[in-house]
């Protein structure tokens, strides 16, 4: 990758939790107290937990509450996502990108990955909420670059029958998806989650796993309900072979497409 | 149930945003209705420049074939477009007057129509060409398809529609 880039710092807390979720023995307490210094943090976890998404019969009020609801795993990874909030959600002017749209973008790309992931009896919707979340961090990374190059050597490469990941790579070297996976891999997250950030955007070029199946789809979802669309707007490709792989119908898509607004207004409050 | 509908008159804030699955209204010179982002949805917009009533729906899905949820209405194309002539008509508007505009649609790149997610935007495009075709309303400006997203306003001072990027 082009030298001179700087990646974003991992924010403290989440970096609390990545060392509780790496520790084979931490319990609920280890992850009650890595939250602890952070009560927007949990604020934050708490309103994905009493989201449409989850519905419980009672509001869930302590992270001690959520962990009983969902369980330690899942409420870790909700927590790590909730925990990238504030870094997703500065600008990237680079991609025409104001600051909240980002995360807005995010929040619903999560949405729909958790969603489609139950639809396709994936076994830890939480990871596939996570990975929606940070799929796209790399543009943070790309961003000032993108800013530089846009008006210059980027100028119409990304318009037509090219996609836009191809355009960044021919322009810049590498394409958001690669910078995030870089970024991932050095904030310390699983490899399965840097994968399928890698190759959300291209999953002929390996044999890719139903996690970067449900980012593809999420994302394409994200994109048409109009979350964060920046320049690049809806100049992708779509995998329709991913829905086969995930053995997700027209009927179960059309229902979650439906159902992601609601979601997000709960989670990300009105949109941006 | 939520209809997602709202008509009000001079209560009404100047500028509304109408959001996914939304229907508003208005009689008020003063406001101005709009929908961002639109992405592949669908926004239509009506103007009854005879009433002076306008209306916009922030239409996701071409039609409301899934089961019944927690759902707004006009979510899909087959429940909006009554829903926005019937709060129009309510708000004195003649469906004969109508003058109507499409925004959005958008598409990804080599998308065919019968593609479930890349076609999204023409497939809804399209099933509202079919609704008020079977209602006689002309669309007389459209801004649809393409990569790009738009937003759409609707000031209804000016009795017009304006489509950004047209």
């Amino acid at each position: 990758m082009r030298a001179g880039i700087r990646l974003p710092v991992l924010p403290h807390v989440a970096a609390a939790v990545i060392e509780v979720a790496d520790s084979p023995r931490a319990s609920a307490d280890d992850l009650r107290e890595a939250m602890s210094t952070d009560q927007a943090l949990v604020a934050k976890l708490l309103r994905v937990v009493n989201s449409p998404m989850y519905s419980p019969r009672q509001p869930v009020t302590t992270v001690t509450h959520a962990i009983a609801f969902l369980g330690f795993e899942s409420v870790r990874n909700l927590a790590l996502a909730a925990s990238f909030s504030d870094v997703l959600t500065s600008g990237a002017a680079g991609y025409g990108l104001e600051p909240g749209q980002l995360w807005s973008h995010s929040v619903a790309v999560g949405c729909a990955t958790k969603l489609l992931s139950e639809a396709a009896k994936y076994p830890q919707p939480e990871e596939a909420f996570l990975a929606g979340v940070i799929h796209d961090v790399g543009k943070l990374v790309l961003s000032v670059n993108m800013e530089r190059e846009y008006g210059g050597a980027f100028a119409g490469r990304g318009s037509g029958d090219r996609p836009f990941d191809e355009a960044e790579r021919a322009c810049l070297g590498f394409c958001h998806a690669e910078a995030g996976a870089a970024v991932a891999s050095d904030w310390g997250l699983p490899k399965l989650l840097c994968d399928a950030i890698r190759w959300h955007h291209s999953l002929d070029a390996n044999g890719s796993g139903l996690l970067t199946h449900l980012v593809h789809v999420g994302d394409a979802i994200g994109l048409v309900l109009g979350y964060g669309i920046g320049r690049d707007g809806l100049e992708y490709r779509f995998c329709r072979g991913a829905l086969q792989a995930l053995g997700v119908g027209d009927q179960q898509l059309a229902g979650l497409m439906a159902a992601v607004p609601r979601a997000v207004r709960r989670i990300a409050g009105s949109r941006t | 149930m939520d209809t997602g509908a709202r008509v009000e008159g001079k209560q009404m804030p100047s500028r509304t945003r109408v959001e996914h699955g939304e229907v508003a209204v208005s009689n008020d010179p003063g406001d101005v209705l709009e929908a961002r982002d639109l992405a592949a949805c669908v926004a239509i917009c009506m103007f009854d420049p005879i009433a002076n009533v306008g209306g916009l729906a922030h239409v996701v899905l071409p039609s409301s074939t899934i089961q019944d949820g927690p759902t707004r209405p006009a979510v899909f194309a087959d429940r909006a477009v009554p829903l926005l002539i019937e709060a129009m008509t309510e708000k004195g508007a003649q469906p004969t007057h109508l003058k109507v505009t499409m925004a959005g649609g958008a598409e990804f790149i080599g998308a065919t129509a019968d593609d479930p997610v890349g076609g999204l935007g023409r497939r809804t495009v399209d099933a509202i060409d079919g609704l008020l075709r079977a209602r006689r309303i002309d669309v007389t400006q459209r801004s649809v398809g393409g990569l790009g997203s738009r937003c759409v306003e609707l000031r209804l001072g000016e009795g017009r529609v304006v489509v950004d990027p047209e």
